[in-house]
């Protein structure tokens, strides 16, 4: 992690008044080889286009190893925190997401920040909020994002 | 479930696929994801201090749960010959509830929808986890696979 969070959110009412806003991007994380790797060997997906450098070079369609789109997507909660962090409530907690698309392969060394937009904080109810992250992965070297989601956590007051 | 051809799974659609092993989620496993993830939380890694947190123990990282999405798809669907799997995302996701360190979770799968695509199709796949000894579901998940030639032929590649 490079950089310090940029950013507070003090409490639930400052949550609601940032709904529809950016929160911010975090610093560059470098996907190498051997992450790649523990992650193959933690989940059981050894597949060929992860893991195997020497058949990726010859007939992989992206030209190498890619990173797996779930160890993509799992890299967000840390980098998230380097961009915002919420204060003046107990806890959250990872509720799920909708709409998780891996919209470009992560090759192996590349570098990955995540930008971080608040699309909704909705009351449940029990006290307890909904906030729905406008969740979008970027790499060094493409214009479009790797992957994008909408990531929900659950927000004790 | 073993599909031959490609007409056959978008033919067997939306269709039951059983159910896969269990799988012992252990503190080494989360460590481990932990330590690739950069995910360092005390209430997956540290035990003794997640004795005294909500769950009263370490629970794995939801997304590790769902990160086992592959492994059991790939028990539980066998793909046609020369053709093979990228996941194209996640329609939704939910961890109703946790997954104390030592669990044994497994996944029932249903095919949801198979629809041809460019050179392949793809593929909806829901997992309902279950983990041994509790009544609510740690995960469900709708995932997404496109499904695509091991070697493409020209013509299969062409817009």
């Amino acid at each position: 992690m490079t950089t310090k969070a940029t950013n507070a959110i003090n409490g639930l009412d400052d949550l609601r008044r940032r709904v529809g806003a950016e929160i911010g991007v975090s610093g560059w994380v470098k996907v190498d080889q051997g992450t790649i790797d523990d992650f193959a060997r933690v989940t059981g997906d050894h597949q060929w286009i992860h893991v195997d450098v020497e058949r990726c070079r010859r007939e992989s369609p992206f030209g190498g190893t890619i990173a797996h789109g779930y160890l993509i997507l799992s890299l967000g909660p840390t980098l998230s925190y380097e961009v915002a962090q919420l204060e003046g409530v107990s806890m959250g907690i990872n509720y799920g997401l909708d709409r998780l698309r891996l919209t470009s392969p992560l090759r192996a060394g590349s570098r990955l920040r995540l930008r971080v937009g608040l699309a909704a904080a909705d009351d449940k109810g029990d006290g307890t909020v909904l906030a729905r992250w406008r969740w979008t992965f970027e790499t060094e070297d493409l214009e479009r994002p790797v992957a994008v989601a909408e990531m929900l956590s659950k927000i004790y007051p | 479930m073993r599909f031959g051809t490609l007409d056959d799974l978008v033919r067997a659609a939306p269709t039951g696929l059983g159910v896969t092993d269990w799988e012992t989620i252990s503190q080494h496993d989360v460590d481990a994801f932990g330590r690739s993830t950069r995910a360092l939380e005390w209430i997956h890694l540290d035990g003794r201090k997640a004795v005294e947190g909500p769950f009263a123990g370490p629970v794995a990282h939801g997304f590790l749960t769902l990160a086992l999405a592959t492994h059991f798809q790939t028990q539980l669907l066998e793909l046609p010959p020369v053709f093979f799997g990228v996941n194209y995302g996640v329609r939704s996701a939910r961890f109703p509830s946790p997954v104390p360190v030592g669990s044994r979770v497994r996944a029932t799968g249903t095919l949801l929808e198979a629809e041809p695509a460019p050179s392949g199709c793809r593929i909806l796949v829901e997992l309902r986890y279950e983990r041994a000894g509790a009544a609510k579901p740690p995960c469900v998940a709708e995932v997404i696979t496109l499904v695509v030639p091991t070697d493409p032929t020209p013509e299969a590649t062409s817009p």
